[in-house]
């Protein structure tokens, strides 16, 4: 009964958010990203458009508060993760930053901090080694208690370096129900994933 | 993170109706405990009246009953968080506390710890009191955080919630508006809360008053409430500057930080009780590795570097407190720093009670200097001592690298 109410509580909070008029593409097909990744939709995703400055894209199924798919492509040396916060009067905040070179348990940390900058608590549970688009990558599992609402999600992720460039999709969504539902898709997804020439 | 992509905040409202729950933009939460005296020569005066007669609940058709109604739903919500600790030591060990600060009205105030590696305590109308973890790690003993904890009792026993409700109402609805566009400590509600500084002023300069008459009745040393600020203010200086106190939005119409820690030394004046830093430590020391690393996965190495530092030099022989900065440094990677990741790391296992990630972070440092026996030594001293770590398969993946 418990998990009844809180799904229904979710989908509600989904419906009322699917309202809060974001622009979005529906996407399918083969998607090209930083045009250096390629990938081939095995169903329809949602982008939401966003300013040039954000360094990400951001997919989602069920909407952005409940699922976020974030692909990084092509990010170049000295190139930070995160959009630069507004001015607040102070230093800026460090930001995690790519550096050609790194190791797998960097890319990993680069994508933790990425997460956890503002509060919210990461805990890794996996990290192994893997292929992903054909090179030599790392994939983590992770979860994410975010700060602001309090929700318990789940993460998944993928990370690589190719010619001095890096690329990483990570998917978080609520771990009751969403995380589970949508998984398939996403590694589904993250199957298809090819460098281009 | 782009604000964009944040949750909604829909506890904004709840954060202004409780005294305090307010952090410093993104970085160190400091707490509401953390505003100013405003007073120019404080002192003790005469001894207030803030111990004894437990509150009646308030009818909940009257303002106050309504805001106990508004906290004690968030308390129930709060209750069933995934970032609620639930360890009954602890709890029990917090209860005894406020006890000892407040006597029987403790039986009205229920401490929830929550994870979060900022620091901040907040206290609700209804008794809430909610305290960080970024707050625990920063304390250094028993004395210090009954210091933030009295000032915010003495918050909750002068209702000094609903006289800033009352003041609030005209901002509620913009507070709200605000709200939406993120966490706690976004640049928005920090702009509309320091409308209600000028009005809260006086109520922080009565909390710190309160808060050290029971400080010191508690028979805890007084001087560390000022320590409290001490420490703080080398991590707010790091973005900051050295003038943190009259450039921040929120802290502008409020004393530099530094003049607090001195109000708050002269408050204390030559007291001497208990400090109980052992027993704190004994309580926290189940936790107090995650909260490191919380700390570290902020990625603002400046400020973390600042605290793990302190750590050090407090405590010499405390193998978490090295293996702290030196993954710090390790991570922070400036051409400096891998020697002293190198340093603090070997001086962490030279204790002989380092936690096992203290062996894979030397372990990665050696991996990048190319000294692949010592990488091979460390890696495998970490898989000895945690074979189940979650990053064991990645581990190994570079051990079967470095292997000849």
């Amino acid at each position: 009964m418990k998990k009844i109410t809180t799904l229904a509580l979710t989908l509600s909070l989904a419906a009322l958010l699917s309202a809060c008029g974001t622009v979005v593409n529906q996407l399918e097909g083969e998607q090209r990203l930083g045009q250096r990744l390629s990938v081939q939709l095995p169903t329809a995703w949602n982008r939401f458009e966003q300013d040039a400055s954000v360094p990400y894209q951001v997919w989602t199924q069920e909407g952005l508060m409940l699922d976020q798919l974030r692909i990084w492509a092509a990010i170049e040396p000295e190139q930070a993760l995160l959009q630069k916060p507004a001015y607040d009067g102070k230093k800026e905040a460090q930001l995690p930053t790519f550096r050609a070179g790194l190791r797998p348990d960097q890319w990993v940390g680069l994508l933790e901090a990425v997460y956890a900058t503002d509060g919210s608590v990461v805990s890794i549970d996996k990290v192994e080694p893997t292929t992903w688009a054909g090179a030599r990558a790392v994939r983590f599992e992770f979860a994410l208690a975010r700060q602001g609402d309090d929700l318990a999600l789940r993460g998944v992720g993928w990370a690589t370096e190719k010619d001095q460039a890096f690329f990483a999709a990570v998917f978080t969504a609520p771990r009751l129900h969403f995380y589970g539902q949508l998984l398939p898709q996403v590694q589904a997804l993250m199957r298809t994933a090819r460098f281009v020439p | 993170m782009n604000r964009s992509h944040q949750p909604l905040h829909r506890r904004g409202f709840l954060h202004a109706a409780c005294c305090h729950g307010l952090g410093f933009s993104g970085l160190l939460g400091a707490s509401a405990w953390a505003q100013g005296t405003g007073t120019d020569a404080p002192s003790l005066g005469t001894p207030p009246a803030l111990v004894g007669g437990r509150f009646q609940r308030p009818a909940l058709d009257s303002e106050e009953g309504g805001l106990w109604a508004l906290m004690d739903r968030e308390e129930a919500r709060l209750r069933r968080s995934s970032q609620v600790l639930r360890d009954s030591r602890l709890q029990a060990y917090l209860y005894d506390m406020v006890c000892r600060l407040v006597g029987d009205s403790c039986a009205d105030i229920r401490v929830h710890v929550v994870r979060t590696p900022l620091f901040n305590a907040t206290m609700a109308p209804n008794g809430m009191m909610q305290i960080w973890t970024g707050l625990l790690l920063r304390v250094d003993n028993e004395a210090q955080l009954a210091a933030v904890m009295g000032h915010e009792i003495a918050h909750y026993l002068e209702r000094h919630s609903l006289e800033r409700l009352r003041d609030m109402k005209s901002r509620a609805a913009l507070g709200q508006f605000m709200g939406l566009f993120g966490g706690v400590g976004t640049l928005a509600q920090l702009g509309v809360l320091s409308g209600a500084y000028a009005f809260s002023r006086e109520h922080e300069s009565r909390a710190d008053e309160l808060g050290m008459h029971m400080l010191k009745r508690a028979g805890y040393r007084a001087q560390e409430a000022a320590q409290v600020w001490a420490n703080l203010l080398g991590e707010l200086q790091i973005r900051g500057g050295a003038d943190v106190g009259q450039r921040s939005p929120m802290m502008a119409s409020h004393p530099p930080v530094a003049t607090r820690r001195d109000d708050l030394l002269k408050l204390a004046g030559d007291d001497t009780g208990e400090r109980r830093a052992e027993a704190l430590a004994q309580v926290l020391a189940a936790h107090r590795l995650d909260w490191i690393h919380d700390e570290i996965r902020r990625a603002q190495h400046d400020e973390s570097l600042v605290l793990f530092g302190r750590l050090v030099r407090s405590q010499p022989g405390d193998a978490q407190a090295w293996y702290a900065r030196g993954e710090s440094y390790r991570q922070r990677a400036r051409p400096e720093d891998l020697a002293l990741a190198q340093q603090d790391l070997q001086q962490a296992v030279a204790t002989g009670e380092a936690p096992a990630v203290a062996h894979r972070a030397l372990g990665l440092l050696h991996q990048q200097q190319n000294r692949k026996p010592q990488a091979i030594a460390a890696f495998t001293q970490y898989l000895a001592l945690s074979p189940q770590a979650p990053d064991s398969a990645l581990v190994r993946s570079y051990l079967t690298e470095l292997e000849p």
